[in-house]
């Protein structure tokens, strides 16, 4: 269980997190909408402390942490409970795909080599890629580095997954894939919070769906309550899109 | 007719210089490992604007970029034995001067030297890894050092290495200097040996030559050593050590 809790952040001098309570259960798929500039990723980052919160408190399992008095333990130890999922894939360049993977179960989780080079191989195995663990990123295509960076973030086992945008950087075509491995994921029990314009297929793998407004929560619901029942107006204004897109007949 | 130039007489030079070779190398080696050291160390403190030690670092460096380094070398050959008596005044102790081999401040003078040029190369590097591995491996749970050790310095060391390469030949020039402190390395025996035969020019064309050849290894190196960093490469190996055909 995650909870959330007064969670606030500005850049100055623009309060981008507003308070922000959350709690997530265990093996919730929460779908985080919203237009651009609502604050969608400074709340994922803020969550395992890569942009550093003004104040609120973070509870991931046993682990709370409040951010004003937070310990530099407590800090890695969020981060350790969370695993990140970039837009932009954020491979380290000079590491293989196999490399990439067993990185944090070596430093960070103190694996021993071979049993981190197992696990790793594993997880490359599960997103289709075991024919590429000697592949530098550079040397796959955008698709197949967001499948490693997925395994990657799979690999350290967290109570939380962060997804920020899988997809966005990536071709329609080479979307598909991602957006399989990440489904796959979801099915297997994963607790998860994704944030996504890819609104069917939120629609396919949400369990829950958040809506993200000028900093505050405007919309929290079960997924088929938010598609087919929004009751924010903001909802209604986002959801006009995909259902204009999907169905000709609903615009006018 | 005399022997104006004696060629013969170089060749049979360079292995009497050769002999010194090792104290140009030792002096070169220590020096940019020092100096590799100290100026991560400064380019860490510039990029987190450490204060105090930040004001300090930019007036060192000023200070080494705006002095001949055989100025520098004088002030620690005169300056550390200085030093020592107000330690020993203060301290109540009895250090020697004397004991310090005049191989130390050959070595200091290096190495911040070295120092105070790499740690802008070394900085620029740094700052050219992009924030997203560090930011992934930051999520990954790692600390500072092990971002540092692990992701970033390896990516800033493959972007530095060719002006690095440059600065290693520099400093194994540089050290030249240390005749200065009547340390005996390939210059200042060359030096001896014309002092012996009085043929100046032939010793100093052996000991150029000398200097010469190691400048294109040490450039035939760092190019060796580019190709084994490329990624391609890299990858081309791994993948052979693996049964996993692609
Ligand atoms: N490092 C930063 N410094 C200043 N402003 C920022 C920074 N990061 C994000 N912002 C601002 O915060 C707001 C929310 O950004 P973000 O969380 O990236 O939105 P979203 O992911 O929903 O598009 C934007 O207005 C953005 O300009
Ligand atoms: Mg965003």
């Amino acid at each position: 269980m995650i909870e959330i809790r007064g969670l606030t952040k500005s850049f100055h001098p623009h309060t981008i997190l507003n308070h922000i309570d959350l709690t997530i259960r265990t093996g919730e798929i929460v779908a985080v909408i919203g237009s651009s500039g609502a604050g969608k990723s400074t709340l994922l980052r803020s969550i395992n402390l890569l942009e550093i919160p003004d104040k609120g408190t973070i509870k991931i399992g046993e682990v709370k942490v409040d951010i004003v008095k937070r310990t530099k333990a407590e800090t890695l130890e969020l981060r350790k409970r969370t695993a990140m999922v970039f837009q932009q894939f954020n491979l380290f360049r000079q590491k293989t795909a196999l490399e990439n993977v067993m990185e944090g179960l070596i430093i960070v989780k103190k694996i021993p080599k071979e049993d981190a080079r197992k696990i790793a191989m594993l997880q490359l195995e599960k997103v289709g890629l075991i024919h590429r663990i000697h592949h530098y990123p550079k040397q796959l295509s955008g698709g197949q580095q967001q499948r490693v960076a997925i395994a990657r973030a799979l690999a350290m086992q967290p109570q939380l997954l962060l997804f920020d945008e899988p997809t966005s950087a990536l071709d329609p075509e080479l979307a598909g894939e991602v957006l399989d491995t990440i489904k796959k994921t979801a099915e297997e029990g994963n607790t998860m919070l994704l944030v996504s314009h890819e609104m069917s297929f939120v629609r396919k793998i949400a369990t829950r769906v958040l809506v993200l407004d000028q900093g505050a929560i405007v919309e929290d619901g079960a997924r088929e309550e938010v598609f087919s029942n929004p009751k924010s107006e903001r909802t209604k204004q986002l959801l006009a899109n995909y259902y204009r897109d999907r169905d000709p007949e609903f615009a006018i | 007719m005399p022997t104006i130039f004696d060629i013969e007489l170089v060749f049979s030079l360079i292995p009497k210089l050769l002999k010194y070779l090792p104290v140009t190398l030792e002096l070169t080696v220590i020096s940019m490992i020092a100096g590799l050291l100290l100026g991560l160390l400064l380019a860490i403190i510039k990029m987190k604007k450490i204060p105090v030690l930040y004001q300090i670092s930019v007036v060192f460096i000023s200070f080494i970029r705006g002095t001949p380094i055989l100025v520098q070398l004088y002030l620690c050959y005169a300056g550390i034995p200085l030093l020592l008596k107000y330690y020993n005044y203060y301290h109540e102790t009895s250090y020697n001067v004397n004991s310090i081999p005049a191989v130390f401040y050959v070595l200091i003078t290096l190495s911040l030297n070295e120092a105070a040029y790499n740690s802008e190369v070394i900085r620029a590097a740094l700052l050219s890894v992009d924030k997203g591995q560090t930011e992934a491996a930051q999520s990954l749970g790692m600390t500072y050092g092990q971002v540092l050790r692990r992701i970033i310095l390896p990516e800033a060391f493959i972007v530095a290495l060719p002006t690095l390469g440059n600065s290693l030949i520099g400093l194994m020039k540089g050290t030249s200097l240390a005749f200065v402190c009547s340390v005996v390395e390939i210059t200042a025996q060359s030096r001896i040996l014309a002092g012996n035969n009085l043929r100046f020019f032939e010793s100093y064309v052996a000991v150029a030559l000398i200097y010469w050849a190691m400048t294109i290894l040490i450039e035939r190196a760092i190019v060796f050593l580019e190709k084994r960093l490329d990624i391609d490469f890299k990858s081309m190996r791994k993948r052979k050590g693996d049964v996993i055909l692609d």
